[in-house]
């Protein structure tokens, strides 16, 4: 707390000095008309690079149609305020929100669509849409098309462009390390892991989108009021490019990086302009050197940090984040006796039944293992009971409710939580934020509260932080809080992933061959944690696993599927001697 | 006829884009790289014919071509295969969007390289083909269409093949699908990448001078535009399939020149963008493409 | 942290260049000169830099204005309003230009334009056509006529020289010098009495007409309008041909220099006429020594029209500072309103919105080279 404290003073002070300091040199004309239309431009260009950062950076969906939304911001605004007549200095901060507020509206239109798809799929139909966006300005009446929407009142200030920046960056910032923006982060590392961690993935990448097209429409409504005239031209696909390359070189998702990398690549083909005809190649060479010897952009995934650097300066070792934890009672709720009951299951794919009269109850607390040779159909057991896929026929009910049909995340918030069979961790995210993001669902900071950091944030995130710690710490993980999961040993990865899905508060977990690939002590560990999952938060487990030591050992009860069939069901010394699974497993 | 005409029409654009789609498709799916620069080969292929076609004046203007077209497929291949080791390979291990910039700066690069060398000016491609339409009952197709037309189906044609039945063609599919897998299969990797790039530059130097025939106006930024229109082709078809490609281009084309024709010359290109759209949220592949789900 | 250091490297270098930049020498005129030299609309950015280049480089060697040599200072604007803005500046603020010639399209003039009011620096285009580009702006000029003027003219034309009843239009609708030719076009015809039987639009960056062009051909027009810039109109006429469209083709000034771009000459000969600035095949002399002073500097003919608009802007704006006897911005305004000069595009006048007063000629090709139809006076 004391540490934010003084990171927000140091802020601020930085930021009110900047201000100051321009308008003492504008004031006494160092700063002309020359500069200040590059720092106005370069403003625009950090508003639209962090929007673009947003949903390129953080959401991690690459988007090639930026400057479409940044037009339709600029022609609403810029039509508003001609519109409205009277007075443009007093309705421009109105006309830059009409701005931001289309944008948003036709980010939702074809965000709502387009999000459906992935990667370069989605890159091209944001790029479609934004040469559509474009050709429609050109061809209505309304906007002037072709001849330019002339007249508009050049209002655009360096205070408006000034209060503009610090604001989009503020709130990438809060927004960025609240409940919100750790779930659209999870959605750029692993969104099947983050869908299973409980997190609307859908919701959440529309919430990102709508957000950033609203940025760039509030960056069109400055760039608009400050030319004064909108070419449709100025905002096709190459206008989108110029913003994608600023968040790449700035590097993706470095909200700082992307500032950089704006005010960098709006100046350079001005300080280029002695080079003349040279000019433009010379940017060509350097854009592709800058990414040959560094792909990954300037900061990388970084910030700078002023109060990190300012701390550096003055040799002083940051302080710990000592966070009073409540002495309150972690997981104190034990559970109704929970049930799971599936009847009938199965799922065709094709011709190919890959399970076919599935029958499963798992009484609560119960420990059960699913067994069977590869290919018997056991991760698709699990990826019916979270909805990955959707059963052909049958019916799962936990407590009596069914959760067929039920979007993998509210089949987490109800209860069934997972791990999977090849780790899906968020690798770039420290261990404390992956435990972190699964406890989404339990908290109720609003987009709204976490951007202005409202009390509820802050007593939420202090519960969260401590509640983490704590359940790291039950499985012995509690010193490496901070690093990148990626980093994590194998077999910590795994318990990690264990770890991440309990903060889902699940009554039922399933866990994917959990022991792959460790070692005999590893092993070992592995079952003394999977007994302490249920013993300590009253926890019913059905496991897949091949490790035999491991199932006999802690399994209460066993099913073995063969070919998509139950071949054998019952305890452990049941099944050992069953003629059927022994047949199975030797391909008798 | 004005409709069979403008169907002529339309598969005459459109076995251009088809063209050019086929080395954005090749490149895409062995390296996953949208290949910005790939329209700007068009433009290097261009400029040489152009360049040999006007400096060889004394032979007959089909040897000209038939030689400019050799001299810009070789520099076209040089271009492409040099691009990719020096700007695209040191990325490949990277996040693809790195490459993605490095293939825009390339193009930029070409674009500025040729407009120091050429001067921004349009110029005028030296027209080889004088022969007269050809007459099919009542209607006449331009020379120019039906040789287009048919180079273009004869290459795919010979490019299917190629991918299918040759030694190398099979390494390029097998990368496509698990480069490892490939590497262990004791493939070599860089070669065949190296080889699709050669394949789809010279491709795209046949299209530049069809394209150039057709159109016979060069200038530095003549590629952005069949580039963006051939990719969106590639990807209309399914990006990765040489049918697709081919596919794409022509319904393309068709589109296009059935909007300018019959609804509005204006939203001709809006069209276009409105079907891209359409056709990948309906099948996010493309039309002839495989749907890949991932594993979980 | 390496991010700052590389910034603050940026700042310092940028400050240094600024600093060394020559002083400005007091027998030195300095004359900003703003036009897309890259990019895709450089073609025209660099036809208006050669004709000024070229006007002042003869201007000099004559002893330049009262004794003052002229320096032009040349920025690029690549087309783009932001980029054009920040060049004006530039000229404006670090050169400290006396006048500006420029820009060459639309948007950026236009972008410029509010700006150079604001300070009243004397500022003419060579080649904006856009109405607002000069209107309710006292100190911008431009030596281009208007698109309502020629393309009325040919209109007229079509009627009086081939009686023509059915015309067909063809315009880029992303274009606006493009739009305002063809709806003027279209506007005059109607006015005649004569039938637009068919108004086809085509993207700017196309290449393909054809579509466009059966349509057309299917209403059997008898004269097509071109209201496109030389190197689509080659095209065009290419493309009809393929289409079995027979119709004598119209254009504007930007049709000049598509006998250098076209593929086959022969598809110009006496069928394609258009509206010109002046007849480059005249015999007065302000014609002739201008091709032939052009074709030394350069090695070859202008190919473009807009490099002589450019010359006799660049000939209005120093004959006016020579008449002003000063830079300062007021009297050099003053001194342009009451230009009455003979340049290449024959006599230059301004009438109250700053645009040329001055004659259309309309021109076709024969041999392969422009040859002059028709003079009409506005």
């Amino acid at each position: 707390m004391k540490k934010k404290v003084r990171s927000y003073i140091i802020n601020i002070v930085a930021l009110v000095l900047l201000y100051s300091l321009a308008m003492y040199l504008i004031g006494n004309g160092t700063i002309g008309r020359y500069y200040m239309g590059i720092i106005l431009t370069a403003g625009i260009s950090v508003v639209m690079a962090v929007s673009l950062n947003l949903t390129t950076g953080i959401l991690g969906q690459l988007a090639l149609g930026h400057a479409g939304f940044m037009a339709v911001g600029a022609y609403a605004a810029a039509l508003f305020t001609i519109h409205i007549g009277t007075e443009p200095q007093a309705i421009f901060p109105i006309s830059l929100l009409v701005g931001g507020l289309v944008a948003a509206v036709f980010g939702l239109v074809i965000g709502v669509p387009a999000l459906r798809l992935k990667g370069d799929y989605l890159a091209i139909i944001t790029l479609g849409f934004g040469e559509v966006i474009r050709i429609l300005i050109t061809n209505l009446e309304f906007t002037g098309g072709a001849r330019t929407l002339r007249g508009i009142p050049r209002v655009t200030t360096f205070s408006y462009v000034f209060v503009m920046v610090v604001l989009v960056v503020a709130v990438m910032f809060t927004l960025g390390r609240s409940r919100h923006g750790r779930a659209i982060l999870s959605i750029r590392e692993d969104e099947v892991a983050a869908e299973a961690s409980g997190i609307p993935t859908t919701y959440y990448k529309i919430f990102a989108f709508t957000l950033s097209a609203f940025f760039a429409g509030m960056a069109g409504g400055l760039f608009a009021h400050y030319v004064g005239v909108l070419d449709p031209k100025n905002f096709g696909f190459i206008r989108s490019i110029d913003y994608l390359v600023m968040v790449v070189l700035g590097g993706m998702g470095s909200i700082t990086g992307a500032v950089g990398a704006a005010i960098v690549l709006t100046a350079l083909p001005e300080l280029l302009r002695g080079f003349s005809d040279y000019r433009m190649l010379v940017y060509s060479v350097m854009l592709i050197l800058m990414m040959l010897f560094r792909p990954s952009g300037l900061l990388g995934t970084k910030e700078f940090s002023l109060t990190a650097l300012i701390d550096w300066v003055l040799r002083r070792k940051p302080e710990a984040e000592i966070e009073a934890v409540e002495a309150e009672q972690v997981f104190a709720t034990r559970h109704k006796p929970a049930l799971l009951e599936a009847r009938d299951l199965g799922i065709q794919f094709g011709g190919l039944k890959a399970l076919d009269s599935f029958e499963l109850t798992i009484e609560p607390g119960e420990i059960v293992g699913l067994i069977g040779p590869n290919g018997a159909g056991k991760t698709t057991v699990f990826n019916l009971l979270t909805n990955v896929y959707v059963p052909t026929f049958g019916s799962i009910e936990l407590e009596g409710k069914s959760v067929v049909g039920l979007p993998t995340h509210e089949i987490t918030q109800v209860g069934i939580a997972r791990t999977f069979q090849n780790i899906r961790l968020f690798k770039n995210l420290s261990v404390l934020d992956n435990v972190k993001i699964a406890y989404h669902n339990q908290m109720q900071t609003t987009p709204v509260e976490g951007t202005f950091r409202l009390p509820r944030h802050w007593r939420e995130e202090r519960l969260a932080n401590a509640r983490a710690r704590e359940l790291l710490h039950v499985f012995g993980m509690g010193e490496m809080a901070a690093k990148d999961a990626k980093n994590l040993p194998y077999g910590q990865q795994r318990k990690l992933e264990i770890a991440r899905a309990l903060a889902t508060n699940p009554k039922l977990l399933l866990l994917d061959e959990p022991a792959a690939g460790m070692n005999p002590t590893e092993t070992q560990e592995l079952m003394d944690t999977i007994r302490l999952i249920r013993d300590s938060f009253g926890v019913a487990i059905l496991l897949i696993e091949h490790d035999m030591r491991l199932v006999m050992g802690i399994c209460e009860r066993l099913v073995v599927l063969d070919y998509g069939q139950i071949i054998a069901t019952g305890t452990p010394d049941e099944v050992r001697s069953n003629p059927k699974v022994i047949g199975a497993y030797l391909g008798a | 006829m004005t409709f069979v005409n403008q169907i002529i029409n339309g598969l005459h654009v459109g076995s251009i884009y088809a063209l050019i789609a086929l080395g954005y498709t090749m490149v895409y799916g062995i390296v996953k790289l949208i290949n910005f620069a790939h329209g700007d080969i068009i433009m290097v292929g261009s400029y040489t014919a152009m360049v040999i076609m006007t400096e060889l004046t004394g032979l007959p203007l089909w040897v000209g071509l038939l030689i400019a077209m050799l001299a810009a497929m070789l520099v076209c291949t040089t271009f492409g295969v040099v691009i990719e080791r020096v700007a695209y390979k040191p990325l490949r291990n990277t996040q693809r969007i790195a490459a993605l910039i490095t293939a825009i700066g390339v193009s930029l690069l070409l674009q500025n390289i040729a407009q120091l060398i050429f001067s921004p000016n349009s110029l005028p491609f030296p027209v080889a083909i004088r022969v007269p339409p050809v007459a099919i009952g009542e209607m006449t197709i331009s020379f120019i269409t039906l040789l287009t037309i048919t180079v273009s189906v004869l290459l795919m044609l010979g490019l299917q093949a190629f991918v299918h039945k040759t030694k190398i063609g099979k390494a390029m599919r097998a990368v496509s699908e698990d480069r490892d897998a490939a590497q262990l299969m004791g493939i070599n990797v860089s070669t065949t990448i190296s080889v699709t790039f050669a394949i789809g530059s010279a491709l795209a130097a046949m299209g530049a001078v069809l394209y150039s025939t057709a159109y016979p106006i060069i200038i530095p930024t003549m590629g952005a535009m069949p580039g963006l229109k051939a990719f969106i082709a590639a990807v209309l078809g399914g990006i990765g399939v040489l049918p697709g490609a081919m596919l794409g281009g022509f319904l393309m084309g068709v589109a296009e020149s059935l909007t300018n024709g019959y609804i509005s010359s204006q939203w001709g290109d809006a069209v276009v963008f409105g079907i891209l759209i359409v056709v990948l949220l309906v099948k996010p592949s493309g039309i002839l493409g495989r749907r890949t789900s991932e594993k979980v | 942290m390496k991010n700052r250091k590389f910034f603050a490297i940026i700042i310092a270098v940028a400050l240094t260049i600024t600093m060394l930049a020559p002083a400005a020498l007091a027998d030195t005129i300095k004359i900003g000169g703003l036009a897309p030299l890259t990019g895709p609309v450089a073609q025209y950015g660099i036809a208006v830099q050669e004709g000024v280049d070229l006007y002042i480089e003869l201007l000099n060697a004559r002893g330049g204005i009262n004794g003052s040599l002229v320096e032009m200072v040349w920025e690029d604007e690549r087309g783009d309003v932001t980029e054009a803005v920040n060049a004006f500046n530039k000229l404006v603020e670090q050169d400290k230009v006396v006048a500006i010639i420029g820009s060459v399209t639309s948007g950026p003039s236009l972008a410029v334009g509010d700006q150079a009011v604001e300070i009243g620096i004397p500022i003419i285009t060579a080649s904006s056509t856009a109405f607002d580009v000069t209107y309710n702006k006292p100190n911008y000029f431009r030596t281009c006529f208007l698109d309502p003027f020629q393309a009325s003219t040919m209109a007229n034309f079509a009627r009086d020289e081939f009686g023509a009843q059915k015309v067909a239009v063809i315009y880029d609708n992303s274009n606006d010098y493009s739009l305002g030719l063809a709806e003027s076009f279209r506007a005059q015809a109607e006015a005649n009495g004569q039938d637009v039987v068919a108004y086809e639009a085509g993207a700017g960056g196309n290449v393909d007409f054809k579509a466009q062009l059966t349509n057309i051909a299917a209403q059997e027009p008898e004269v097509l309008y071109v209201a496109f810039y030389y190197t689509e109109a080659a095209l065009v006429v290419a493309q009809a041909a393929e289409v079995g469209l027979d119709v004598k083709f119209l254009g504007g000034d930007g049709i000049s220099g598509i006998e250098n771009v076209i593929s086959d000459v022969a598809l110009l000969e006496n069928s394609f006429f258009y509206s010109d600035h002046f007849a480059s095949d005249a015999t007065t002399e302000a014609v002739v020594d201008f091709i032939a002073d052009f074709t030394a500097k350069y090695g070859r003919a202008p190919t473009i029209v807009f490099s002589a608009t450019a010359y006799d802007a660049a000939l209005v704006l120093c004959e006016a500072i020579e008449a002003a006897g000063a830079t300062d911005f007021d009297a050099v305004v003053e001194a342009m309103k009451n230009t009455n000069t003979e340049g290449v595009t024959g006599k230059l006048t301004f009438d109250e919105n700053n645009n040329p007063t001055k004659s259309a000629f309309i021109m076709t090709f024969v041999d392969g080279n422009q040859t002059f139809v028709k003079q009409q006076d506005p």
